[in-house]
């Protein structure tokens, strides 16, 4: 396995916030073929909150709805903190997704792995200590 | 008397009609064949059967008479006539069906559908011309009768309509006698009465005692010399003329003998009297058989178009000349027609003209003067009212055209009444007419002798204008003065006068009567030479006595040289009144002849008169003479002076005896007062001239004001029909209006149902807001009642959130908007529209405000947008789901290829999970998504492993688990069975699998349990590798914690929930 070109994440910590255990797994192995630490998954706002608070991390990835609650609080805690957000949704209002938060990634699911990958990359970028970071 | 007169004595001769010697034989009009005995006919229609019954029954079976029957038949039926008759009467009845000889004391009947005419000695059956409803059977067997018989006898018995009258006519014309059954007793009297009508009828009775009358007459008729005359019978006819003359100043003793005595033998045989004698004291006792005979005498029948190949040539070769060539210069036609009687012929002559006029199309100014001597029927003429049965003589076209109906009756058109001027006048004594275009005198000539008839002939051609046209009878000629007249037409009798323009004829040497008497011619003219004439008339100038001429203003025209001696005016004033200037002593005798001579036309002698010339006085008689002038009437008259003798004074002593001096002087004082009597007389006579020309003039006003009257009543006729038509276009209108108030009156009735019906509140107001109509939903919103109507809505609060209501309306009226808002009244909804009230001719009196109540249909508008609302969101998260369950379709696609398992392998995983997943589905789909039971959950997912029966038990409450856990659980239960499919307990066939659930624990936090373990299958180990599997077994649940105990005897796997993320609300 040669590293950077197809694992483009080495090194990065992701937080994944989805309440379907199913979709969380899939994702967690998608992302860390790519190579990155997961952190979470977190299944409900509480958990995520309160990771995105504090723990250290690259970038989030967020399913909007978390058992019946939105998860944007905890966006507003990671943006606050310059974490790299990639929004992943199956609610059909992205237009207005992407108005409100400008600076996210905004995914609809369900989507290909390889999409997801970049859009953890471009995540990445704003935050362009990230690499310093890890 | 030609060779063909022989014959007519022949015939007569035969026919036991000879004429006598006495009077030349003249033919009169067609010859006759004459039987011996006479024939009656007697027709009758409706009701006639029991009237012939009556009537036969009365007449005894030798009476020497044919009689024939004429009834209308119905065309198709046989008739019975005869067999009923025949009961009636012992003489024998024959139905004539083809042809039968004429006998006596025989009944004829007539067969249906045919009529019967007389031909020869026969009576014969002809079919009918006429189309039925035309037909008139009796008038054409009477025609027929009167010219092949004459004299025969018409009997008019009980029937509707008029046939017979015309027929009955010609019978009386030729010599015969008409019997009319009385109309009060017949049980159809229109036809006695037309032929009473006629004026003809000699006998009119009730029919049983008409039968006996006749069969009076008939032997009457036997003893009365027909056609025979004795020198005593002419000896008395002569005076029965004569006396005629003097009662009605006519005189017939120029007219023919023979019709004369055949018409004075009617008369005879009408009255039952047999000689001359007893007629003639019959007439001079009463009055009207005078006139009776008179009329008789006056009858000539006619019929419209007589002899129609007559009228057709004179329509042919004359009228069209009457018009000229010139067709803008026609002026006046004139026409004589003498002798007119009722006037068919001149109405007859009337219509041709007016044919031609119409071809022209020009309107003539046409006069027909119509003249006879008899004013009955003059006035039938005026009236012209002729009977129906007018119609076989005159062309339905002209019927039409000139001629109205009236009832039974046919009466002339104005436009052709118009046109003749019906007048009494006699050919014979009367000046004629003259400058006619043409006179039609036919069938009088006939009855006049020849030289009366050439005297006629010539004050026609008198009259005629040069060129001018004559027609005559058809038995009628001019041609005996030779020259006067040029043939036109000899068959119909078409003369025309062969005078040259500008030449009259001497009229003088053809006035009939007394030749005015020649006047002695006075010698006026002074015979040059010395003539013994003159010398006569110098001997008179010198020797005969004084004269003066006075006219009738007792002027003196001229005096004579020795008059002037009895001339001496009195003092004073000199008048030319003759009785001034005489002599004082003659003056009152003067006066005396005069006025005799004026005034009685009478010559006078004076008693003698002492005048005293010089000295002594002389006697001196005065004679006055009036003058014959012309006309008779004295104008002047011429005085003569007698000079007597001295008066001795022996003499005069006498005169002064006393005596004889009163006497004098009483005749004096007599003389003076006659004289005044005189005077007042005159003045008198003055006077009453003066009133005469007044009341003449009086006359004359009231002739013009009747004529006014006359035109008044034409014009009020004229109005009559005017309002009739105008009546009945009003009762046209009124049936319209009718129908249209019933039209009215059902949309009234549909507009009640439709106001109480109508859900819509409606408000009808005027121009000022006035309420006028209203629905019974607006008493919901305002507060009116139904007697509120006319009161204005201003006066009256409503319900409605609608303070601007009056000021919308008001707009409404001004602006003609509609206006539409929706209202709110106490909890309803209205949809408030206020219009204008358009008449049907558009103008505007009032508005319609009209409510409708919209409370439903907003509420369910708001409920739509509700659902509208509700169903986005379902789409919505119908979207999120779909996209979440392909998500995780995709998630285990990727996780179980990811697997170090063999790609068939990995895809047979992936189908089972797949199938695992849409079981969920449908146990969610099945609940609307609201969650699955815990046991179909397990059951369906065990379902395709569940081998050899009860290998599987389940234990648990029946609880339901929401779909965020219901879908992991489902995936879970299918990893544990498929590993115990594949590794467990499911593996072997003594394995057993029991799956238990339930709530544990009480307290703050209650748990829901659900245990899977496995039994009795082959010895249990840990799995060697993690897969998806595994993860999923332990981690596919959210916010449980899961325990797996690898128990070598059977797994044993446990999961425990928070009991609140299970029990669904």
């Amino acid at each position: 396995m040669n590293s950077s070109a197809e694992q483009p994440l080495q090194g990065t910590r992701i937080l994944i916030a989805e309440d379907d255990a199913i979709l969380a797994f899939d994702l967690g192995i998608t992302l860390q073929k790519a190579g990155a630490k997961i952190l979470g998954p977190t299944l409900t706002l509480a958990h995520t909150l309160a990771l995105a608070q504090t723990a250290p991390m690259c970038a989030a990835v967020l399913d909007v709805s978390l058992r019946d609650e939105d998860v944007f609080p905890a966006a507003h805690e990671l943006k606050g903190r310059g974490v790299g957000i990639v929004f992943y949704t199956g609610y059909a209002a992205v237009e207005q997704l992407r108005r409100d938060w400008p600076d996210a990634q905004v995914l609809t699911k369900p989507t290909p792995a390889r999409l997801l990958v970049e859009a953890v990359c471009r995540a990445l970028r704003p935050g362009a200590d990230h690499a310093a970071a890890s | 008397m030609g060779s063909a007169y022989e014959g007519m004595i022949k015939t007569a001769a035969v026919t036991d009609m000879a004429r006598g010697e006495t009077f030349p034989i003249e033919e009169t009009t067609k010859p006759q064949f004459e039987t011996s005995f006479p024939t009656v006919g007697i027709g009758a229609s409706a009701g006639g059967l029991k009237a012939l019954q009556l009537f036969f029954q009365e007449i005894p079976p030798s009476t020497g008479a044919a009689y024939v029957v004429i009834v209308h038949l119905e065309p198709t039926h046989n008739s019975e006539l005869a067999e009923i008759l025949a009961r009636k009467t012992q003489m024998p009845v024959q139905q004539v069906n083809q042809k039968a000889p004429l006998e006596p004391n025989k009944i004829f009947v007539i067969p249906p559908n045919r009529r019967l005419l007389i031909t020869d000695h026969e009576i014969a059956t002809f079919p009918f011309d006429e189309p039925r409803g035309r037909r008139s059977p009796i008038d054409q067997f009477f025609r027929s009768l009167a010219d092949q018989h004459g004299d025969g006898f018409a009997v008019v018995l009980t029937g509707a309509g008029s046939d017979g009258a015309l027929g009955a006519k010609a019978i009386k014309e030729a010599g015969g006698l008409i019997l009319v059954q009385d109309p009060d007793e017949a049980e159809y009297p229109s036809m006695p009465r037309s032929a009473i009508a006629t004026g003809l009828a000699d006998v009119v009775l009730p029919v049983c005692e008409l039968a006996r009358q006749l069969v009076e007459i008939i032997k009457t008729k036997e003893h009365v010399p027909a056609g025979h005359l004795t020198p005593s019978d002419e000896e008395m006819l002569k005076r029965i003329l004569s006396y005629l003359r003097s009662r009605t100043g006519h005189d017939f003793s120029r007219y023919k003998r023979s019709t004369i005595y055949r018409r004075l033998a009617r008369r005879m045989q009408v009255r039952k009297v047999e000689r001359l004698e007893e007629y003639f004291e019959r007439l001079k006792a009463k009055p009207e058989e005078m006139e009776s005979l008179f009329a008789d005498l006056l009858i000539s029948v006619t019929t419209f178009f007589r002899d129609r190949d007559a009228f057709d040539a004179l329509a042919r070769k004359v009228i069209p000349n009457l018009f000229g060539q010139d067709e803008n210069a026609v002026g006046p036609i004139r026409v004589w027609a003498p002798g007119c009687a009722s006037g068919e012929e001149a109405y007859s002559l009337a219509m041709l003209v007016a044919d031609e006029a119409a071809r022209r199309e020009v309107r003539p100014e046409l006069q027909i003067f119509a003249t006879d001597l008899d004013a009955n029927a003059l006035s039938i003429a005026r009236e012209g009212r002729y009977p129906l049965a007018i119609e076989s003589d005159v062309s339905e076209e002209r019927l039409r055209k000139y001629f109205t109906k009236e009832g039974d009756h046919y009466r002339v058109g104005r436009e052709i009444r118009d046109m003749a001027l019906f007048a009494t006048h006699s050919l014979l004594k009367d000046p004629p007419f003259s400058k006619l275009h043409l006179i039609s005198c036919r069938n009088l000539l006939i009855y006049l002798e020849k030289d009366l008839q050439d005297q006629i002939l010539a004050t026609f051609n008198y009259a005629l204008k040069p060129g001018g046209y004559l027609f005559l009878g058809s038995s009628e000629t001019a041609d005996s003065p030779a020259g006067v007249f040029r043939v036109v037409d000899r068959d119909a009798k078409i003369y025309q006068s062969a005078m040259r323009e500008g030449y009259h004829g001497d009229f003088q040497s053809i006035v009939i009567g007394p030749r005015s008497q020649d006047i002695p011619r006075l010698l006026t003219s002074a015979q040059t030479k010395q003539s013994p004439a003159a010398i006569h008339q110098r001997a008179l100038e010198q020797i005969a006595p004084p004269t003066m001429l006075v006219d009738a203003n007792f002027q003196i025209v001229h005096m004579s040289e020795n008059a002037g001696r009895f001339v001496q005016p009195s003092a004073g004033q000199i008048r030319n009144d003759v009785t001034e200037l005489v002599r004082p002593e003659l003056r009152f005798d003067l006066r005396a002849g005069l006025h005799r001579a004026f005034e009685r036309n009478q010559q006078s002698l004076s008693l003698p008169i002492p005048v005293r010339f010089n000295g002594s006085p002389r006697r001196v008689y005065l004679q006055v003479k009036p003058t014959a002038s012309d006309g008779g009437n004295p104008r002047q008259a011429v005085v003569f002076f007698i000079e007597g003798d001295t008066v001795e004074e022996t003499d005069q002593g006498d005169f002064q005896s006393t005596r004889d001096q009163a006497a004098v002087d009483f005749i004096r004082g007599l003389k003076e007062e006659l004289e005044v009597t005189r005077s007042r007389l005159k003045a008198s006579r003055e006077e009453f001239e003066a009133a005469n020309e007044e009341l003449r003039a009086s006359n004359e006003e009231l002739q013009s004001v009747n004529e006014e009257y006359r035109s008044t009543a034409e014009e009020l006729e004229t109005s009559k029909e005017e309002l009739q038509s105008i009546n009945e276009e009003l009762q046209t209108v009124n049936a319209e209006l009718k129908l249209k108030l019933d039209g009215v009156s059902r949309a009234n009735n549909d507009l009640q149902n439709l106001m109480a019906a109508t859900d819509v509140g409606t408000l009808f107001l005027d121009t000022q807001l006035r309420i006028k109509r209203f629905t019974p939903k607006i008493a919901a919103l305002f507060n009116i009642k139904e007697p509120d109507e006319g009161r204005s809505i201003t006066d009256f609060t409503h319900r409605l959130d609608y303070p601007n209501f009056t000021a919308d309306a008001r707009a409404v009226l001004t602006d003609l908007k509609i206006i539409e808002r929706e209202i709110e009244s106490n909890g309803s909804w209205f949809l408030t529209r206020i219009r204008p009230y358009r008449t049907v001719d558009d103008r505007i009196e009032g508005v319609v405000c009209t409510f409708v109540d919209v409370t439903a249909r907003l509420k369910m508008e708001a409920d739509l947008k509700a659902s509208a609302a509700h169903l986005r969101l379902l789409l919505n998260e119908l979207s999120h789901r779909v996209k979440n369950t392909l998500a995780v379709v995709q998630a285990m696609a990727r996780l179980s290829f990811a697997e170090d398992v063999p790609r068939d392998q990995a895809l047979e995983l992936f189908t089972n999970r797949l199938t695992a997943l849409s079981a969920a589905h449908d146990l969610l789909v099945r609940s609307d998504w609201r969650g699955a039971g815990m046991k179909e959950l397990a059951e369906k997912q065990l379902a395709p492993f569940e081998i050899e029966g009860k290998r599987i038990e389940m234990n648990g409450p029946d609880i339901s688990l929401p779909p965020d856990l219901a879908t992991p659980l489902a995936l879970v239960l299918h990893e544990l069975a498929a590993n115990a499919l594949k590794y467990g307990a499911l593996s072997s066939k003594a394995g057993t699998l029991r799956l238990e659930w339930g709530f544990k624990g009480d307290g703050a936090e209650p748990e829901f349990q659900f245990r899977w373990r496995e039994a009795s299958g082959p010895t249990v180990l840990p799995p060697s590798k993690q897969g998806f599997g595994s993860y999923l077994i332990q981690n596919g649940l959210p916010e449980a914690k899961v325990a797996l105990d690898f128990d070598p005897k059977g797994l044993l796997y446990t999961v425990s929930l928070p009991a609140t993320s299970v029990r669904s609300e």
